[in-house]
């Protein structure tokens, strides 16, 4: 199964509204994900095995998997596009 | 529905430092955060910016981690004047905020309901525009407590 990983500054408040966001908008477009949410502190010890992550912080150029921005799905504004990247790196 | 810990309107604020530290000064008198959350939530703010441009009004959400919440909630204010924030994940823009929507966070699962009611106002430019235009602490009370999670 495809993984998203989901990463705010808290890893508690905005990710856990956009992991339910991405979930049902994801399973509305029959995609079935796994999909963690973490804190950017804790990315230093990598993002493995994800596909894509949606982040709401700037994340540590280190990271070598795509980054899709995660505001669309707190407000709604440009919700579609934000779908279509994510859905797309999936494919990748 | 949302049962919020205070609401407030026309808050007269001279920054976003200053509306953080008003509102989490009710928070505080209101038994959900600790003493040190108002420097806490500040810092927060300047690392992980929480401004969000609305459909037509800006909407801020600071918070604090865990540890400074005694009991989760959250406290809504508009604005008398739109105080600039900086952009959640982008730090180089700035958000004219007419809405604030402070958070006390507990640890995940407890406060999903209450975060998913959040998204669902976040989301919603009518639900926002109702809030921001409330003439009284009633309205908005009105507006949290038609929230249905359901629909989120």
């Amino acid at each position: 199964m495809k993984r998203i990983l989901i990463v705010c500054g808290t890893g508690i408040a905005t990710s856990t509204v956009i992991a339910d966001k991405v979930r049902k908008r994801l399973a509305e477009r029959g995609l079935d994900v796994k999909i963690d949410q973490t804190k950017v502190s804790e990315l230093h010890r990598g993002a493995k095995g994800y596909d894509v992550i949606v982040a709401t912080t700037d994340v540590p150029q280190s990271i070598d998997i795509p980054v899709v921005k995660g505001m669309p799905f707190l407000t709604g504004v440009g919700v579609d596009k934000a779908l279509d990247d994510v859905e797309r790196h999936l494919a990748d | 529905m949302i049962e919020p810990a205070f609401v407030r309107v026309g808050l007269r604020a001279a920054d976003w430092e200053d509306a953080l530290r008003q509102l989490s000064a009710e928070l505080q008198s209101a038994g959900h955060v600790t003493s040190d959350h108002a420097q806490a939530v500040v810092d927060r703010e300047l690392r992980y910016p929480t401004g969000l441009p609305g459909e037509r009004y800006g909407v801020a959400i600071p918070h604090a981690d865990p540890e400074y919440t005694a009991l989760a909630g959250i406290g809504v204010a508009t604005l008398a004047e739109p105080v600039s924030f900086r952009m959640m994940g982008d730090a180089d823009e700035e958000v004219a905020v007419s809405v604030v929507v402070m958070l006390a966070l507990q640890d995940a699962e407890a406060q999903l309901a209450m975060l998913r009611q959040l998204a669902e106002l976040i989301a919603d430019g009518d639900r926002l525009a109702d809030i921001a235009q409330a003439t009284g602490p009633d309205d908005i009370r009105a507006v949290l407590s038609a929230i249905d999670e359901e629909q989120s």
